[in-house]
């Protein structure tokens, strides 16, 4: 189980995970805002992508909370069941390098091989989706 | 449209099972039941991908029914509830509760001897068409019964239906219905030139009558016309198969029979020249306007489509597609699961395979992520995502995806062996790209400058496997791989034209990499744990790795690394 641990100041490492549980410990990856990395630890926000679903934390990783996610896009697969959010692992989140209201996420259902990257232009409030096939 | 098959999944394992079938449950769920070697009768929920054309079966629920199952035919009721019937005249209800199976009452049926299931069709929520044979010693006719069940699933059958009777037609023939009112039985008449005929009847709650007389549908004059298999298109049109004698070839004729008023009448004769289908199976498999045959042809279990464009219908050889490595086995089952699919369930171990159009498979959309730590980067202009996964044949690929969402993906690295990749954009140049990982069996990190229309390999080829690296982040031409298989730190200055060994097999296994952009030497590694430390720390880019534990949970596996 991966855990997602933020360092001290005192050089030592301190579980923050408030808000956290089950699934959402096994952490994928994690990203701090290009803006306010700048700041002191407690102003930081941060993403994590889990086996649970995408969480967000605006107090340098001393609480979290869960991002709502729709269900991924079924139009590129016409899958049958459609895959649901709560079925897929979230593997990376990040910023956009451009305009850091926009976040990109990477979620995948390994029973059925598929992946999806998820959008948001508006600071987590809203997502699409585009199952990822090639032409 | 093209037909193929997917990979053939094995649903019982016991071997030489001696009858199965299977029914819809939903558009991703069939049910299967056999009788295994061991006598015992089987019942599984198999979960179905019709896009990926795989079937994941679940739990076996084995049913105590204690006689004879050589024969099995199921009809699907409701979504949840099942009836079958078998070779040793018996019946029962099949219940589905999630992915378990129970079997409620047993009926013994009334006619005894030299009994054989033809077919068992769903009327109602609580009826079923049985179509059977039946006699004595020689003399077995066809006949058929309405069986319909209770609250308690108690089953009763309704008056017996004579059909065609020896000697004037040879068994098994085939049975299916225009509707739930209407059922039509097909036989060869041998006291009349062995014409192929039609039998219509009736279907009132449990009551069944003939309509008129057997039906003239289509003579070869070879002395055959077996009637073998019949599959229902529509109200007004079934589809038909029987076996036949081509200058001393046996072949599979096929109709569509269309049905105006108490009238039959066959369409253009398609003959599957030197094709002997062996027990074969119908199933309607798209709205009305495809059929599928499948049987097996003495040397292989195959498979194929007819399109039907008005009563006609046409085939092309390269329609055949086969259903099964083992070419001994007997197709039982073909059941449509769902418009374009449709499930083949053969014998020997029981097999399942799903048919299905390709028309509607994305194209490389069977992807899977990698073990490096970050699967996507994102261009410095913004305006692409490089997502790095692993392909159908679990070999690496990369694929540039619009940020727009608005588009398929194109792949523009692909090596086409390897086993995993990781991806990195540059921070100041958005054409720039590194991929690394496994690939060719050589080659380990390779570059691009034109934002992944061309790749070069840029490794020194001493590097082994890479299991984390990252670009930067003052440079896009510096970047620090971890080599799993020899346990090195390199780093480039220079995009990839020389290499420095920067420390030699050091024992933790390190998933990712975070520098300082103040000073880049400043670095952090998160590792496997284990035996080994969770995070190291270096001030010279990892040439001294400083145990940096305290605090942190024994043996963390550190699978990403951000420094500020």
């Amino acid at each position: 189980m991966e855990v997602a641990f933020i360092i001290g100041s005192d050089m030592t490492w301190t579980a923050r995970n408030s808000g956290l549980s089950g699934a959402a410990l096994n952490v994928n990856y994690i990203v701090q805002h290009p803006t306010t990395r700048s700041l002191r630890s407690r102003n930081h926000e941060l993403l994590i992508a889990t086996d649970d679903g995408l969480y967000h934390s605006n107090d340098g990783g001393r609480t979290w909370a869960k991002i709502t996610l729709p269900d991924p896009s079924n139009a590129e697969f016409v899958d049958s069941p459609a895959a649901t959010v709560d079925e897929l692992t979230f593997h990376w989140v990040d910023y956009d390098p451009t305009d850091s209201d926009i976040i990109y996420l990477l979620g995948a259902k390994s029973a059925t091989s598929r992946i999806w990257i998820y959008k948001s232009s508006d600071s987590l409030s809203s997502w699409v989706s585009r199952g990822v096939i090639t032409s | 449209m093209a037909l193929s098959a997917g990979a053939t999944t094995e649903l019982d394992a016991t071997g030489s099972a001696t009858g199965a079938d299977c029914a819809r449950i939903s558009d991703s769920q069939m049910l299967v039941i056999y009788r295994d070697a061991a006598g015992v009768l089987g019942a599984r929920v198999c979960d179905i991908n019709t896009s990926l054309k795989t079937i994941t079966p679940n739990a076996q629920s084995s049913l105590t029914f204690g006689f004879n199952m050589n024969e099995l035919t199921i009809a699907r009721l409701s979504s949840t509830k099942f009836i079958f019937a078998s070779i040793g005249r018996r019946a029962a209800v099949l219940n589905v509760t999630g992915t378990s199976v129970a079997i409620g009452p047993i009926f013994t049926l009334t006619d005894s001897s030299n009994f054989g299931v033809q077919k068992l069709l769903p009327l109602t929520a609580t009826t079923a068409l049985l179509v059977y044979q039946y006699g004595t010693g020689a003399s077995v006719d066809g006949a058929a019964r309405v069986l319909s069940i209770d609250g308690s699933d108690n089953i009763s059958e309704g008056s017996r239906l004579q059909l065609a009777t020896h000697p004037t037609t040879e068994f098994p023939q085939a049975a299916t219905t225009y509707d739930t009112s209407t059922g039509v039985y097909f036989f060869q008449d041998r006291s009349d030139n062995f014409y192929l005929k039609g039998q219509l009847f009736s279907i009132s709650g449990t009551t069944l009558a003939l309509t008129g007389g057997a039906q003239t549908l289509y003579n070869s004059n070879d002395g055959w016309e077996n009637a073998l298999a019949a599959a229902n298109l529509s109200s007004s049109e079934v589809a038909t198969a029987h076996d036949i004698n081509d200058a001393g070839a046996e072949a599979l004729a096929c109709h569509v029979i269309s049905l105006s008023g108490s009238t039959l009448t066959a369409g253009s004769t398609l003959e599957l020249a030197n094709t002997e289908f062996i027990e074969p199976e119908a199933g309607t498999f798209t709205n009305s306007t495809t059929v599928l045959f499948t049987g097996n042809d003495g040397t292989t279990s195959r498979t194929t489509q007819l399109i039907k464009d008005g009563t006609t219908l046409s085939h092309t050889a390269s329609d055949f597609i086969n259903v099964s490595e083992n070419d001994t086995i007997v197709i039982d089952s073909l059941k449509k699961i769902a418009d374009d699919f449709a499930l083949v369930v053969t014998l020997g171990t029981v097999d399942g395979t799903v048919l299905g159009s390709d028309s509607v498979l994305p194209s490389g959309g069977d992807l899977t992520v990698s073990a490096m730590p970050k699967p996507v980067d994102v261009g410095a202009d913004g305006d692409f995502l490089y997502i790095s996964v692993l392909d159908s044949s679990n070999f690496p690929v990369l694929i540039k995806f619009s940020t727009d969402l608005d588009a398929d993906g194109t792949t523009v690295f692909e090596p086409g062996a390897g086993d995993n990749i990781g991806v990195e954009c540059g921070r100041f140049n958005s054409d720039v790209v590194w991929v690394a990982g496994q690939f060719d069996g050589t080659n380990v990190v390779e570059y691009s400058d034109d934002g992944g229309s061309t790749f070069s390999v840029v490794d020194d080829g001493t590097i082994g496997g890479v299991r984390a690296f990252v670009m930067g982040p003052d440079s896009d031409n510096r970047i620090m791989v971890f080599d799993e298989d020899n346990g090195d730190i390199l780093e480039t200055r220079d995009g990839g034209t020389t290499w420095t060994a920067i420390n030699a097999s050091v024992t933790p296994e390190i998933n990712a990499i975070g520098r300082l952009g103040e000073n880049v030497e400043e670095s952090v590694f998160g590792n496997d744990g284990g035996a080994n430390n969770s995070i190291n720390y270096s001030v010279n880019s990892g040439d001294d790795l400083e145990d940096y534990q305290t605090g942190v949970y024994p043996n963390a596996n550190a699978t990403g690394v951000i420094v500020n």
